[in-house]
């Protein structure tokens, strides 16, 4: 059975049909959440409210596009009033972050991409992030971590494919920008 | 001068160590989530005063309304009728009330029967 036969089910008054919508999408919601959060455990609250929010929201869903670019739409805007809420309350610049930790940067962006984490490293992670405007993390999270492709970012965000196309750009250059003195002695 | 072939592989290297995908949780992690899901759908929503700390509340407001409601339709116990009326009214058997004929018109039933 189809996503849009189990949308049509849950809005008949199938509550049990949820339950694989929701079994089906779990992995990459999570995922998202996962990637713009700093634990596991505020990532799993997210993504339930992310459901939560969508089966309330479902009444109005009339299949325009496919559940799961509906789904996207609503994750990324939860994501993104998370991010911009913690955005408010963050106290770290990006100077004082490489001012302690510039080592450990520097030691993340040496090792092989394939080599585990740490919790620490983890961490580090999410405070570079952190540094970065919220829809820079957002669109940088779809792209490089869902593997979204322009089409379903701009739809995801709601915005047009030029604005997703300029948005990544910006941000990338910013992400790089910031990191620079720490690659090149890298690259040479 | 900025080379884009060096930006790409500096990209290459900067998403390689912050733009990792996380994990993808087990099925059993996956039914517990849809566990944990489905009984948030499936939970009555409950009236705020029904959680067991606010229970109280429907009682003693209920009981505060009745004693207000009482309060206000007793008649004010510091009203008593002039004296003249009482002593009119003793002799006919009249209980003076408030609301009662004015004393003219008392008098004039006393009169009356006399």
């Amino acid at each position: 059975m189809d996503d849009k036969e189990l949308v049509l089910q849950v809005q008949a008054g199938e509550q049990d049909a949820f339950a694989e919508l929701v079994r089906r999408n779990h992995a990459w919601v999570l995922g998202l959440c996962a990637a713009t959060l700093s634990d596991r455990s505020a990532a799993d609250d997210a993504a339930q409210e992310v459901f939560l929010k969508a089966y309330k929201s479902l009444p109005q869903f009339k299949g325009g596009s496919s559940f799961s670019t509906w789904l996207h739409r609503i994750a990324s805007n939860h994501c993104l009033d998370l991010l911009r809420s913690r955005s408010r309350r963050k106290t770290e610049s990006w100077d004082e972050l490489l001012e302690k930790e510039g080592e450990h940067v520097h030691r993340l962006l040496a090792a092989p991409p394939d080599e585990g984490r740490s919790r620490e490293d983890a961490d580090l992670v999410q405070r570079v992030l952190a540094c970065l405007p919220p829809d820079y993390q957002l669109v940088l999270t779809l792209r490089e971590v869902q593997g979204l492709s322009y089409d379903e970012i701009a739809a995801a965000m709601g915005c047009s494919l030029d604005s997703v196309k300029a948005r990544l750009q910006r941000a990338r250059r910013d992400f790089t920008e910031r990191l620079r003195h720490f690659l090149e002695p890298l690259s040479v | 001068m900025r080379d884009p072939e060096t930006d790409e592989k500096l990209w290459t290297r900067i998403a390689a160590a912050f733009l990792r995908a996380p994990s993808r949780p087990s099925s059993l992690e996956t039914e517990a989530f849809v566990s944990k899901v489905m009984a948030r759908l499936e939970r009555p929503a409950e009236a705020p005063w029904s959680s067991a700390g606010l229970r109280w509340l429907v009682p003693a407001v209920s009981f505060a309304l009745a004693v207000s409601g009482l309060l206000i339709a007793r008649p004010d116990p510091r009203f008593t009728p002039p004296e003249d009326v009482v002593l009119l009214a003793e002799g006919s058997g009249a209980v003076p009330q408030v609301g009662m004929p004015s004393t003219d018109e008392l008098v004039a039933m006393v009169m009356e029967r006399e």
